[in-house]
């Protein structure tokens, strides 16, 4: 009898081995079949070439997954999530696909939810200084919309055209403006979200602020779709200042800069944006846009704009920054002239990442060790880190960044098909993100865990990252929310 | 797939340098539907395109109909090029893509039916030579003396504006305006063929060169100096055939609005001012903007046109959103062509002009079919800059 029943449990397991959920509910229907059941026909798809379009973002991973929907709305959300669950088949969030972890990257046999048919601006409130949107709508399009109000969405990431807020809100996304204006968590009044028992609701009360109990929209902010499924976002809005100015500053060396910006922060010198751009960032921009107005012959340029009320004061203000720049090494200091200058400067600046590609030929830029953050008082160290790791590595290192936030993005560019190249480039980014981590860092500052950074955070949260698991355990028991991610 | 040399080489210089970024998305005027404005799946953007071909190159997909759609459906704005911070060639990606389609013999059967055409008769209508002339029936009488006589100027005027009876008073126009201006021009006639560019975005690169050289060879004859040309797209394969063989022609090659600018600027192109336009939205063709760098000319123009006030659209030059009717994707796919001029339509009249305006056949082409389908539209007059320039000369009937 024993062995009776060890020859079923074998091919039993056997069978489950060779047949991995084939996407048959309890009634017998197959994922298509249940697919088409929830969503019109154009709202999914199990096409070879669409699943491969969809199997990657901006990092080096990639899978295919096993069908796209294309939800118009949260009732849809709330069915492929109930099917999911009952079948336990995962399914991971999309946004635009413009991550560079691997959040969003699919998981095998997942059904993957596209959700930027869900792209509409819902309300908004200029008394409350709200508004509330599908997660599915481009940054840049929810700013578009609200300009004529004359306020916007102020967390502004560099891929603003491309992002979606709930890709934001997964990754707690910033960018730019971080320094003045905060992360996204700081930005979300509240949010209804789908969990994945099916359970739809919001987590809070549409107020600027509340205390009862944990703060569970700080929660879901950042949990890369772990957690849950954002259905609807309410954000805070802020008015758009109507001057400003940017301020830049060449210095001979990267240190330096890094120098004067602990004195600016010392000085209590905080501007709403802060940037730097090393020689080589420089170069790429002017590869990508040759008109941009950045000093020709600088080792590296900080950028800081000022904006508000008042052109008199801005000019004020900058001229504080001025002398402490000056006290600290900076020279050939240039305040920005017009708003075409702001624009082209500030565009140019949000797409350097990309156009690290253009530096030198046939060196592609990849996404790996891209986001390390550190205290700012660390800085200069974390600058000489970057310089000895670009000499004793032979890949060229672009180096530029929100460093009002400590937030450096270097960005490391290979020969894509040489092997060699790759895994030194594995190694490298290992060794950034250890520099950063010793240097009391972070690995990223806002583009997330995903895959791509995984390994580092036992190291990073410590026992954090165990209280992270319990939550995801206590609110995901069978792990079918973008699973294999971030924990 | 990676036996194809051609898309092979491609994937080094091209695939490689796409950082998938997705800032090609946000320009891209396949990405979203029509005016509905609602975003396509991943493979009708530049990013998904190259995606597509970086799976057929590495095997990972199977060349299936919906990957030939996507291909097809590219209408060559050039906007991902122009926007791509990583210099990605996006555009020559298709077009190999499209080669190696054709290679495979999937290529729609409406290219198919062009190329057909093309090696038959020496242009995309199957017309032949004989019918050349078509357009110059009402100026039949002015257009005779001028066919092959050597000249400093000659006068290309392409396919569409020769075959194609709604496009004929393009070099009409054209043809009365250098007449009104005493240029010594001349015209292929017969002798004329199509310059190649169908061949260019069918994807093979070859045969649009060889019919380039027969058009060289025929020009020569004539020992004209300047060639000027009314389509942005004959223009652009000759430049890109002196670019990619690295050759001199013997020739000049112009827009014929940048000829006519340089005859404004030396005062012999006059305007009167008759003739009552009021206010004209200009729409930058991707083919003479983006892939040719021509914006000034065309509104140095309409700027000196009395009674014509020019308005611009919040989206202009390179950032200007194509019209739809580029690339071939009328002839594979019509409503993805419509749909698109549908939305040019719909961002023009916003501005609420009473007259649009552009310089490229297949735009005219392709916004007056559109216009037909839009009832708010109706009120709209839609004209090539060709005959608002005969019209403020008093030339055009």
């Amino acid at each position: 009898m024993t062995v009776i029943r060890l020859k079923f449990i074998i091919s039993y397991v056997l069978f489950k081995l060779f047949h991995p959920v084939q996407g048959c509910d309890k009634m017998g229907s197959s994922l298509e079949e249940v697919i088409g059941k929830i969503f019109p026909k154009e709202q999914y798809s199990f096409d070879p070439a669409i699943l491969y379009a969809y199997s990657s973002d901006v990092s080096q991973f990639e899978q295919l997954p096993r069908v796209v929907v294309r939800p118009t709305d949260k009732e849809q959300v709330v069915k492929v999530v109930k099917y999911a669950a009952g079948e336990k088949i995962p399914l991971v969030a999309r946004g635009n696909g413009s991550g560079a972890a691997g959040g969003a990257v699919p998981v095998k046999g997942c059904i993957l939810v596209d959700f930027t048919l869900m792209n509409q601006v819902l309300e908004v409130n200029l008394t409350n200084h709200m508004v509330r949107v599908q997660p599915g709508i481009v940054h840049a399009d929810l700013n578009n919309y609200l300009k004529k109000d004359k306020v916007l969405f102020p967390v502004v990431p560099g891929s603003s055209e491309m992002a979606t807020i709930g890709g934001m809100i997964g990754n707690n996304a910033s960018g730019l403006k971080a320094v003045k204006y905060g992360t996204t968590k700081d930005w979300v009044v509240d949010l209804q979200v789908v969990f994945p028992d099916g359970e739809m609701t919001w987590l809070t009360r549409p107020v600027r602020k509340s205390a009862t109990g944990l703060d569970l929209v700080r929660l879901m902010v950042g949990s890369e779709g772990t957690l849950g499924l954002v259905v609807e976002a309410l954000l805070r809005i802020a008015p758009i200042p109507p001057h400003r100015r940017i301020m830049q500053a060449s210095f001979k060396n990267l240190e330096d800069l890094g120098k004067c910006v602990s004195a600016l922060f010392q000085h209590g010198l905080i501007p709403s944006a802060m940037e730097v751009l090393d020689r080589s960032a420089i170069d790429a921009i002017h590869l990508y846009k040759e008109a941009v107005n950045l000093s020709p012959d600088a080792a590296a340029v900080l950028l800081l704009e000022e904006e508000g009320d008042e052109l008199g004061y801005i000019q004020f203000r900058l001229q504080k920054f001025q002398q402490v720049c000056q006290e600290n090494g900076a020279y050939n200091l240039h305040i920005s002239q017009s708003e075409k200058e702001n624009t082209q400067l500030w565009e140019a600046r949000s797409l350097v990442g990309a156009s690290s590609s253009l530096v030198k030929p046939g060196y592609n830029r990849i996404y790996v060790g891209e986001d390390i953050t550190v205290p700012i008082d660390r800085l200069v160290e974390m600058f000489k880190k970057l310089r000895d790791l670009a000499k004793s590595y032979t890949l060229p290192i672009i180096v530029f960044g929100h460093i009002g936030d400590g937030n450096i993005h270097p960005a490391i560019t290979v020969r894509k098909r040489e092997p060699a190249d790759l895994a030194l480039a594995e190694k490298l980014q290992d060794e950034i993100h250890h520099a950063a981590l010793a240097l009391g860092g972070s690995v990223s500052g806002e583009h997330g865990v995903g895959l791509a950074r995984k390994r580092y955070l036992p190291e990073e949260r410590g026992y954090a990252i165990e209280i992270m698991r319990k939550i995801k355990q206590a609110i995901d028991p069978n792990n079918i929310l973008n699973p294999s991610k971030i924990y | 797939m990676t036996e194809n040399s051609t898309l092979s080489h491609l994937a080094n210089t091209i695939i490689d340098t796409c950082v998938r970024c997705g800032k090609c998305k946000a320009t891209c005027p396949t990405c979203d539907e029509g005016i509905s404005g609602k975003p396509r799946w991943e493979i009708f953007s530049g990013r998904g395109r190259v995606r597509l071909a970086q799976g057929l190159l590495d095997g990972k997909i199977p060349l299936t109909d919906t990957i030939v759609k996507s291909f097809y459906t590219c209408f060559f704005c050039n906007s991902c090029v122009e926007n791509c911070p990583s210099g990605t060639k996006v555009t020559e990606l298709i077009r190999a893509v499209r080669c190696y389609i054709a290679s495979k013999g999937k290529q729609p059967q409406g290219i198919t039916s062009l190329a057909c055409n093309l090696d038959s008769c020496g242009d995309i209508f199957g017309m032949g030579g004989g019918d050349r002339l078509m357009w110059a029936l009402n100026v039949e009488d002015k257009v005779q003396a001028r066919i092959n006589i050597p000249a400093k100027v000659l006068y290309f005027v392409g396919c569409q504006e020769s075959f194609k009876g709604s496009l004929a008073e393009i070099p009409e126009d054209l043809v009365l305006t250098l007449l009104h201006l005493g240029v010594d021009f001349t015209l292929l006639g017969e002798k004329e063929l199509c310059c190649g560019n169908p061949y260019l975005l069918a994807g093979d690169e070859t045969k649009c060169f060889e019919q380039v050289e027969k058009n060289i060879a025929t020009i020569s004859s004539l020992r004209a100096s300047t060639v000027i040309f009314t389509c942005p797209g004959c223009l652009n394969t000759f430049q890109k055939y002196e670019k990619h063989r690295k050759t001199k022609l013997p020739f000049n090659i112009r827009f014929a609005l940048e000829f006519l600018r340089d005859l404004l600027a030396s005062k012999k192109l006059k305007f009167p001012g008759n003739a009552v336009f009021g206010t004209a939205v200009y729409h930058d063709p991707c083919e003479l903007g983006r892939h040719l760098g021509i914006y000034e000319a065309p509104r140095a123009i309409l700027k000196a046109i009395p009674n014509l006030t020019l308005l611009e659209l919040d989206k202009t030059r390179e950032n200007a959103m194509c019209c739809g009717g580029g690339g071939l994707v009328g002839a594979c796919d019509k409503d993805f062509s419509v749909t698109q001029a549908q939305r040019k339509i719909i961002e023009v009249l916003g501005k609420q002009p009473a007259l649009l305006v552009t310089s490229c056949p297949a735009c005219f082409d392709t916004l007056e079919g559109a216009k037909g389908t839009l009832e708010q539209a109706q009120p709209l007059k839609i004209k090539d800059i060709f005959k608002v320039i005969a019209e403020a000369l008093n030339l055009s009937p």
